[in-house]
Parts: C-alpha cells; sequence; structure tokens
C-alpha cells in the first residue's frame, strides 16, 4: 500500500513538474553610453529580453517611415508592403512522446532559451543545471504556413524577416552598404528597412561596420558563408605514461566528425555537419552570425545530466571562419560522448545492428553525460528509461576518463541498448555473463577501430568476459585456452539473437556457422565459465 | 453519463499506471558498469630474489618488479566490471601497452626463468592460492599468490 502511495506521489509530482513554469527571464534597461554615437549594450543582469527588429509592428513602423521620408519613390517600392512571414514560437511538450515527436523534425531548430533574449554565458550555464528536472520549452521561428506536429504551442510573436522574403532576391550583393535614407531601388528599401528596424529596436551596433561615424554609418552588405573546423583533445595514450606529463598535457587534436554546427541569426538558423575533417559551412548570412554545436543528431541526444540539451555556444562572428579546438571542460566530456554514439549510430560497424532508431512511439536515444567523477560507476543503460522515454537511457560519468575511456563505455552502454533492441523480454531474462561479455566485445571491436588496436578491454569475472574478442582475434591460436578465431562480430551477433544464456549462445554460434575452430568453443566458452 | 465519463478516466490512468509499473519492475535494475578494486598480493616465499617481467601485446617489456625473498608485492588495480568480483591482473588501464599478456617469473641468483601467459600461473586467477568462487560475490578482493620453490625448481635457464 505505501509501495502504491509512493509511486502515485511520485507520479503527481512528475506530472506537475512537466507544467512547470518556463524558466524566467529577467528583463533590464540597456546601459546607453554613446561612444563614437554608436550604443553599446552591456549585460548587466543575468539576462536580457531584445527590443525584437523582426517583430511585425517595428518592421511595419519602419517601413511606414521610410516611405514618409521618400514620398517621390518608385511605385514598386510604394506599394510594397509587409506581412506576417514568420512566427515566433515556444513548444511546451508535456510529455516524452510530444517532445520525441517534435523532435523527429530535423528541419526544426529547436532551442531550450528564447531567440530574442542575450544571455550572460555563465547564467546559461547554471540554467541546464538547475532545470534538470522537466522537459524543457523549446522555442524555435517557422515559416507562417508551415505544418506542425500536434503539440502545444504559443505564438510569441509575429515576424517579418527580409533576408528571406523573395521580394528581396535580386537585391545588390555589395560590400558595404552607405546609409542615406535615400530609398531609390530594392537594395536601398532592404537595406534600409533592415536598419531602421535595428535602430527603432536598439539593436543597430550589430549592424554597423567599425568605420562607421555619426554622419556615414556603414552597414553590412555582402553574404557570407558562416564555416569553420572542429578539433577534439584526444588524450587516449595518455595512459601508457608513466612521465610526470599530466593526462591534460598528453595528446592531440583530431578533426571532430559528425557535429552539427548551427549558425542563429536572431531568427535565421542554418546548420552544417562536420565532416571527417572536422569542416563544416552552412548557407549565407549577412552580418553578425552565433556559431552553436549542439549535441544531438537525429538519432541521439547528449543531456547535460538528465534534462538540458548540451550545447557549444560559440561566437558572434561576421565573415569570420569559426575555428574552434575544443580541449576541455563540458565540451570535451560531450564531444567524446558523440564521437562514438556517432560512430555506432551513422558509421561503419561491420554490419552490426543500429541501437535503437528515433521514430514514432521510439524515443530518440538520449545520453546523460554526467559532468562529475563517480567513484563508483562509469555509465550504465536503463532499458525502461527508453520505454518512459524522458529520462536518458544511458548515463556516462567520470569526465577526467581518457578519451577512447569515455568513448568505449559509450560504445559499452549502446551494444547494450541494440542488444534489448534485438528483443526486450529476451534481453531481460539474459544471464549478466552474456550481456557483459557481448558488450565488452563490440566496445573492444568497435573502438578499435578508431584506435587501432591500441584500446584493450579487460576482464572482469565473472561477468565481464573476453569471449568475444578471442572468438575474433588469432592471440593464443597455437596453444592456451584459446584456439578460436575467425569468426565476425556480425555473426556472434546474429547467434545472440533469441539467446538467454552462456550454453545456448555457445550452441547457436556452432549451429550457424562453420569454422575450422568451432570444436574448440567449448573449450573458451568453459575457460571463461570458471 | 457523467458517473460512466469518470468511470473511463480512471480505467485509463489505471492502466496506464499499470504498464508504466510493469516496465519499470522488467527491467528496474539496469546495466551498470562499476568500479571494482583487486589487490593482488605476491608473496616470495623462496630462498631468491625474484624479479617479475610484464610483457605487453607487443611484446615489450614495459614494468618490472623485484621482490625479495621472505617479502611481498601488492598490486590494486582499480577497473571496470561488477561491483563484486575479480580484475584481470596485471591490467593497469585501457592501454593495451599498460596490460600484461605474458610475465616472466625471473629468479635473480639462478637465473632461472617461468614464463606465464594468459590463463597459466600468475596470470590464471584459479592459480591464486586464496581463490575461492566465493570471491565472485564479494567486493575489494584480495588475491595472493606465493611463489616458492615449486615455481623455483619449475623454472629453466633464463634466455
Amino acid at each position: 500500500m505505501k509501495k502504491i502511495f509512493y509511486f502515485g506521489l511520485f507520479y503527481a509530482i512528475f506530472i506537475l513538474n512537466s507544467c512547470s513554469e518556463e524558466f524566467q527571464t529577467t528583463t533590464t534597461s540597456f546601459t546607453n553610453a554613446y561612444e563614437g554615437k554608436l550604443l553599446n549594450r552591456k549585460i548587466e543582469t543575468d539576462s536580457i529580453i531584445l527590443d525584437n527588429p523582426y517583430e511585425i509592428s517595428n518592421m511595419k513602423a519602419s517601413l511606414d517611415r521610410l516611405k514618409t521620408l521618400n514620398p517621390n519613390m518608385a511605385y514598386e517600392l510604394k506599394n510594397f508592403i509587409i506581412e506576417t512571414s514568420h512566427l515566433y514560437i515556444k513548444f511546451n511538450p508535456k510529455t516524452a512522446e510530444e517532445e520525441a515527436l517534435l523532435k523527429s523534425d530535423s528541419t526544426l531548430y529547436l532551442f531550450d532559451y528564447r531567440l530574442d533574449c542575450e544571455y550572460n554565458e555563465e547564467f546559461l550555464k547554471n540554467r541546464e543545471s538547475s532545470s534538470n528536472d522537466s522537459i524543457p520549452i523549446y522555442y524555435t521561428s517557422i515559416k507562417k504556413d508551415r505544418q506542425l506536429p500536434n503539440i502545444n504551442f504559443e505564438i510569441i510573436s509575429e515576424l517579418y524577416i527580409p533576408e528571406q522574403d523573395t521580394f528581396f532576391n535580386d537585391i545588390l550583393d555589395i560590400d558595404k552598404y552607405l546609409i542615406t535614407y535615400q530609398i531609390n531601388n530594392k537594395t536601398d528599401l532592404f537595406n534600409h528597412l533592415l536598419f531602421e528596424a535595428f535602430v527603432k529596436t536598439g539593436n543597430q551596433d550589430e549592424m554597423l561596420e567599425p568605420e562607421s561615424t555619426a554622419e556615414n554609418r556603414w552597414i553590412f552588405g555582402r553574404k557570407w558563408k558562416p564555416k569553420g573546423t572542429i578539433r577534439i583533445w584526444d588524450n587516449c595514450g595518455a595512459d601508457a605514461l608513466r612521465t610526470s606529463m599530466s593526462i591534460s598535457e598528453y595528446g592531440n587534436f583530431i578533426p571532430l566528425e559528425g557535429a552539427k554546427i548551427l549558425m542563429r541569426q536572431w531568427f535565421t538558423v542554418d546548420s552544417g555537419i562536420t565532416n571527417s575533417n572536422g569542416y563544416f559551412e552552412t548557407g549565407t548570412v549577412r552580418g553578425h552570425a552565433r556559431y552553436i554545436i549542439q549535441w544531438e543528431r537525429y538519432q541521439y541526444s547528449i543531456r547535460t545530466g538528465n534534462f538540458g540539451q548540451a550545447e557549444l555556444r560559440g561566437p558572434n562572428l561576421k565573415k569570420e571562419d569559426w575555428n574552434k579546438d575544443i580541449n576541455n571542460g563540458e565540451e570535451l566530456f560531450h564531444g567524446h560522448i558523440h564521437r562514438a554514439a556517432h560512430h555506432y549510430y551513422y558509421k561503419n560497424i561491420k554490419n552490426l545492428r543500429r541501437p535503437p532508431q528515433n521514430g514514432f512511439w521510439k524515443p530518440q536515444m538520449k545520453i546523460g553525460a554526467f559532468f562529475e567523477s563517480d567513484p563508483n560507476i562509469n555509465g550504465d543503460y536503463r532499458c525502461w528509461a527508453r520505454f518512459m522515454g524522458i529520462l536518458p537511457s544511458i548515463r556516462i560519468y567520470n569526465p577526467n576518463n581518457t578519451s577512447c575511456n569515455i568513448y568505449g563505455t559509450t560504445i559499452h552502454e549502446l551494444a547494450h541498448a541494440s542488444h534489448s533492441n534485438m528483443g526486450g523480454r529476451d534481453y531481460r531474462n539474459t544471464e549478466r555473463k552474456v550481456k557483459e561479455s557481448w558488450a565488452r566485445g563490440v566496445q573492444w571491436d568497435i573502438t578499435n577501430m578508431i584506435y587501432n588496436n591500441s584500446y584493450y578491454v579487460y576482464y572482469n569475472l565473472p561477468n565481464y568476459t573476453l569471449v568475444v574478442k578471442d572468438m575474433i582475434d588469432s592471440d593464443n591460436y597455437t596453444t592456451g585456452y584459446d584456439q578460436v578465431n575467425g569468426y565476425t562480430i556480425k555473426e556472434i551477433e546474429d547467434a545472440l539473437q533469441g539467446k538467454r544464456n552462456w550454453n545456448a549462445w555457445r550452441d547457436n554460434i556452432k549451429n550457424l556457422y562453420e569454422n575450422e575452430t568451432e570444436n574448440n568453443l567449448d573449450a573458451l566458452f568453459s575457460y571463461w565459465n570458471q | 453519463m457523467r458517473q460512466k465519463t469518470i468511470w473511463m478516466r480512471f480505467l485509463v490512468i489505471g492502466i496506464s499506471n499499470l504498464i508504466m509499473i510493469i516496465l519499470i519492475i522488467s527491467c528496474s535494475k539496469g546495466d551498470v558498469e562499476y568500479k571494482n578494486t583487486t589487490n593482488f598480493i605476491y608473496k616470495n616465499n623462496s630462498v631468491e630474489s625474484i624479479m617479475l617481467q610484464l610483457f605487453n601485446s607487443n611484446n615489450n617489456n614495459f614494468k618490472n618488479y623485484i621482490v625479495e625473498p621472505q617479502k611481498e608485492l601488492i598490486i590494486s588495480t582499480t577497473l571496470e566490471g561488477s561491483p563484486n568480483g575479480l580484475n584481470q591482473p596485471f591490467a593497469f588501464n585501457s592501454n593495451s601497452n599498460n596490460v600484461a599478456i605474458k610475465v616472466i617469473l625471473k629468479f635473480n641468483n639462478s637465473d632461472k626463468c617461468k614464463t606465464y601467459t594468459e590463463g597459466e600461473g600468475v596470470l590464471f586467477l584459479k592459480a591464486y592460492d586464496n581463490f575461492s568462487l566465493d570471491m565472485y560475490n564479494s567486493t575489494n578482493n584480495t588475491l595472493i599468490y606465493i611463489i616458492d620453490n615449486q615455481e623455483l625448481n619449475e623454472a629453466i635457464t633464463c634466455n
């Protein structure tokens, strides 16, 4: 009875948290300091909600002013009208299914913070850790007529985004533009409309070129393509050191592949994926744009703990590449977890089954990156969490582990998830020795595809054996207990299907495949069953 | 009619809760990768000073330990695995350079050697003198390997 009461209590708390207030921002006035007639904005509190230049009323007011100042403008321009082109909205998913449905659309760029806010970076980090108890509210902008999933949302404001209006597709692409308030063509209208809206809302310093003065105000002109290269510090070999050099000093930078880089300029968001050289590029943009790594792909999402999308907010740049070397902190931890998850989900895994896929009623795999040392646990896989879909199925701890240890542990947990996906009931009733020996085998084989056999998986008896490694490699082939080799990891996985215990797995391997060493399988399995 | 609506709501909530309870109970344990510490003690009960020479998979002699007669060597390792059970001997971490897959036991005075590979002697858990299956169910185990004249007699002249 008591248990039922506690369960009910937990459920009630859970439901209440899901409906909790959105993350609160505080508004503060700008510090207006005219230096060279330019407006400087300082964030004196944790965050400020900016006056939004793209808000439809601001854009309309700006256009009206331009028309008033230019009564004789050309017919086409005089008749130009502004209508809502985009909506700035917030989603408030109540359940994991709703969140999964929202995230299943990879063309929707979701942020768990407002897009019309400027944040103190430290505040954003702290917010992530303090909001780890509920499904986040997501903010995005969409085209007005876009179909949305059936999830509760609220329109924060209606927008007009000139940069995305086809009316302005044929404007001149010039390096810099001088503001004169004389509108003779579309290029003049486009630049003045934007500038006026930014002035009206106190954001003009984002547009002005450094050489601008009060008399000559130059604004950005030419489109540019945000691009760059992302590398990550790989200290895998540090474990081999027996010198005075510390772990953080040992290693080298390697390209970070498969990372999703967002470029955001107010409500315009585009993305690129880093290639095998760590290089990315996004769509073109005018003016400043903020680079962001969102540690998420369609199949998986890395969380900062239980909730909160892991994200690396890069700089706000104009016409500059972002060449980022990730070498410490949470971003390093997230990066190595990403590398392993990206490998298992998207790269060559020797024809193994992929871990659970994203889809309707199949929530995206969530990996909790716990940036804390745990003296007892390196990671875990919780199959029930996937059914619930809210909490991460996989949790990884100990960010101070070397890169290949973080990589290997993530692969190990994903191997459990993949095994579970072969048949949940079978998996739940499978002997621990079978589960852990299989996951150890995948950990060894997949991780060493990257680390060229320098990564060793040791045994820990009775459950964590090296039986999979022994069936594949040719070590000890001539003598000793291991006189088996030549099986592939794919064959060993296929033989796992529906087999819950040690000997059934062994017998299925024997039955399914012809291998000249199969008569030694009994001895090998017997050795590891000591 | 209203009574029927209320009854239906309770039924839906009840079934939902039941499904959640079944799912949680059915795989509530999870698969946790714990850290396990095992202590290995090598007692030299022979009359000679001995050297344990550790070789990794590249056949590099990456570490040596000297144990004087009637002395002992203690090595503790903390590795990923079950909370209970035993670690692999001479595995120091996940770098293949730091894991012994061959150990040469060298008697320094007589220049005799005995070689163990995986599954033999100091590289075989069951060969430890105090090994028992109960250790698979307990934490922070200590395994003891006694080196005495038996090993000395089995050793051959070193290469």
